[in-house]
């Protein structure tokens, strides 16, 4: 168990929400203690209804093409839900009418000339391709 | 007599240039060294004994025939292992990348080869740069040279104990959210990550392109300001390069620090700092106002919500950076059993991505999905903004801020990779940086029975002259940089 606990925040502990945290993650102190916070308590909180649930996992899992093995379903629900426990922090911030700040460089746009300059040789951009046939990349069936 | 491979970037161009020392002696040197120590640390996924023997050779050709020598003629550079290198594997530490051959150089790369720097490996770093320890590599974690049974940080592990443990002269290493200063301040070096845009990301594998830079490590200020020298200015090929001309950042090290405002922000002293790493830093900081700096506490209120909304955007970055690796063009991909794009694809992602890999990718999947992306990608993009007018704010009133870049003095292997959310709070004091894109770096400041600390100077944009300024005062002051690990 760390000690440390988030700089800046004090006297945040929420007993009922933090007994919530341990039910869920199953064990009894091994979470550190600056995680636990107040929050608005929405009504899935008080039904007790993880923030998201096995099936959400499975099915963002699948929109981002990544398989899971039914162990790392398990696990990942469990540590997605903690993770996502501590990002609910940012309720707590005041941002009516702030902007949001994409990117730190006011870029817009960057054009450069639209001239033909020389490009990669086709050997070496398949170089590194782990199926390739007469020239081209091998893809999966599609279809 | 310091043995060669200790020698500074510095002493090591000089004594080319005069003759003293060829090129070749000093590589076979930092070679012997690697040898030497090398299977207890695991810095290098790639050692380039070879190549680097053979550059070694042609600089010492040029030397012998008069040619005009670059400023960092046989100097040893360690490349982390998320830059792209010609012809050289350069994997991330991820089984997806294990047999990755870039076809081009990362500019920096064509930057430092332009300098007659000799590239001596590529390190070994968390995979994906997605980590605090090194641990997350697939090729093993390395170790801290200054406590082998502790983690060097991350995700420059290996970068920082490379430059720690004289197996390179300095490196490069890359900075999302600390992955320069958090090793640097573990292996008890400087690590400077630059304001973004001040070095082109060109050939950087991204993992979350709008708060990662790669920057300088090295054993003393001097040769940091060296190295961002070579590897600083605009690139036509990143359109995120800020429109700077490179400077010598050598050349405004001497300069006097006599009223400089350091404010020192009460946020990065909360319950969360060990009261060690306090005292040392506080005691740094007194040592910067013996030395004509004037320091007074600030408050900057929305660090509060700095590491949360970083890996919200981090990881929402990242997923869709990450998007790119399906195993077709490069990268791991299963045998084919005749299965559908969709499921090939899955099972390419799920063996070649390591589990924090994943589960970032997912978080940030979610993250931006449908339903969510108000509730905390904008809304984290709204913080960012509270974040830099906060910095902005402060550093109106002050050149620089000070504090700790670790919250915790390094730890064991092992001792936390299994708990992410754990993790993830030791980078507390260093994202938010990232966040606002302000320069900032972490300098050697004290041990904590014999485990080292860093002191964490943020500046305003493009001020690295004066971070560096003020790091080579302290330094000079306080004499740790000839204090090497006992390995």
């Amino acid at each position: 168990m760390i000690e440390a606990r988030l700089p800046g925040t004090r006297n945040l502990h929420n007993n009922h929400l933090r007994q919530d945290i341990i039910n869920r993650s199953g064990k009894s102190h091994a979470y550190p203690n600056w995680c636990a916070r107040t929050v608005q308590v929405k009504d899935e909180k008080v039904m007790g209804k993880p923030y998201i649930s096995r099936r959400e996992v499975e099915h963002i899992a699948w929109l981002a093409h990544i398989e899971l093995t039914e162990e790392e379903k398990e696990l990942f629900t469990k540590q997605l839900n903690e993770i996502l426990e501590y990002f609910r922090k940012i309720d707590e911030a005041e941002t009516e009418g702030v902007p949001p700040t994409y990117h730190v460089l006011d870029l817009v746009n960057v054009y450069r000339e639209d001239e033909v300059e020389e490009s990669l040789p086709k050997g070496d951009a398949l170089k590194n391709a782990p199926k390739k046939e007469r020239g081209f990349f091998k893809a999966p069936k599609i279809i | 007599m310091p043995r060669l491979h200790e020698l500074t970037a510095k002493e090591v161009t000089e004594s080319i240039r005069s003759g003293e020392l060829t090129a070749r002696e000093y590589i076979s040197a930092i070679i012997e060294r690697i040898r030497e120590v090398e299977d207890r640390i695991d810095s290098f996924v790639t050692v380039m004994e070879d190549e680097a023997l053979k550059r070694a050779g042609d600089i010492d050709y040029k030397v012998r025939k008069g040619d005009r020598l670059g400023r960092l003629c046989g100097v040893a550079v360690a490349v982390k292992d998320n830059i792209c290198t010609k012809g050289i594997r350069t994997t991330c530490s991820s089984r997806m990348l294990e047999n990755f051959i870039p076809p081009y150089n990362a500019t920096v790369v064509e930057k430092l080869l332009s300098e007659d720097a000799i590239i001596i490996g590529k390190t070994n770093m968390d995979e994906f740069a997605m980590g605090s320890t090194t641990e997350t590599s697939y090729f093993g974690p390395t170790k801290n040279p200054w406590d082998l049974t502790r983690v060097p940080g991350g995700s420059s592990g290996g970068s920082a104990a490379s430059v720690s443990s004289g197996e390179a002269t300095v490196a490069l290493g890359s900075d999302t959210g600390g992955s320069i200063r958090c090793p640097a301040s573990y292996c008890s070096i400087v690590g400077l990550k630059p304001t973004y845009g001040l070095v082109s990301r060109y050939g950087l594998i991204a993992y979350a392109n709008s708060l990662e830079q790669i920057g300088p490590m090295a054993r003393n200020t001097y040769d940091c300001a060296l190295l961002l020298s070579v590897i600083g200015g605009y690139d036509p090929k990143d359109s995120t390069s800020a429109k700077v001309e490179p400077k010598d950042y050598t050349s405004s090290l001497n300069g006097p620090i006599d009223g400089l405002r350091i404010g020192v922000p009460e946020e990065f002293f909360g319950e969360g700092t060990d009261e060690r790493v306090a005292r040392e830093v506080w005691r740094a900081i007194h040592k910067l106002e013996d030395l004509g700096a004037v320091c007074e506490e600030v408050s900057l209120p929305s660090l509060e919500f700095a590491l949360a909304a970083y890996y919200i955007i981090a990881m929402s970055e990242a997923s869709s950076n990450l998007a790119r690796f399906d195993g077709v063009r490069y990268g791991y991909r299963v045998e084919d059993d005749g299965s559908d794009w969709s499921t090939v694809y899955s099972k390419n992602r799920r063996f070649g991505f390591g589990p924090e890999v994943r589960r970032r990718i997912i978080l940030g999947t979610y993250a931006l999905s449908a339903g969510y992306y108000d509730q905390y990608y904008l809304k984290a993009l709204r913080i960012r903004t509270l974040i830099r007018r906060d910095f902005e704010k402060s550093l109106r009133e002050f050149d620089i801020l000070a504090g700790p870049t670790m919250p915790i003095p390094p730890f064991k292997l092992g001792e936390k990779i299994h708990d992410p959310l754990e993790l993830y709070m030791c980078d507390i004091l260093t994202v938010p940086a990232n966040l606002a894109g302000y320069p900032a770096i972490s300098i050697p400041c004290g041990f904590i029975d014999g485990l080292p600390v860093g002191l964490q100077l943020i500046g305003g944009p493009f001020t690295e002259d004066l971070l560096l300024r003020a790091a080579y005062t302290f330094e000079g002051a306080k004499g740790l940089t000839s204090i090497r690990p006992p390995i």
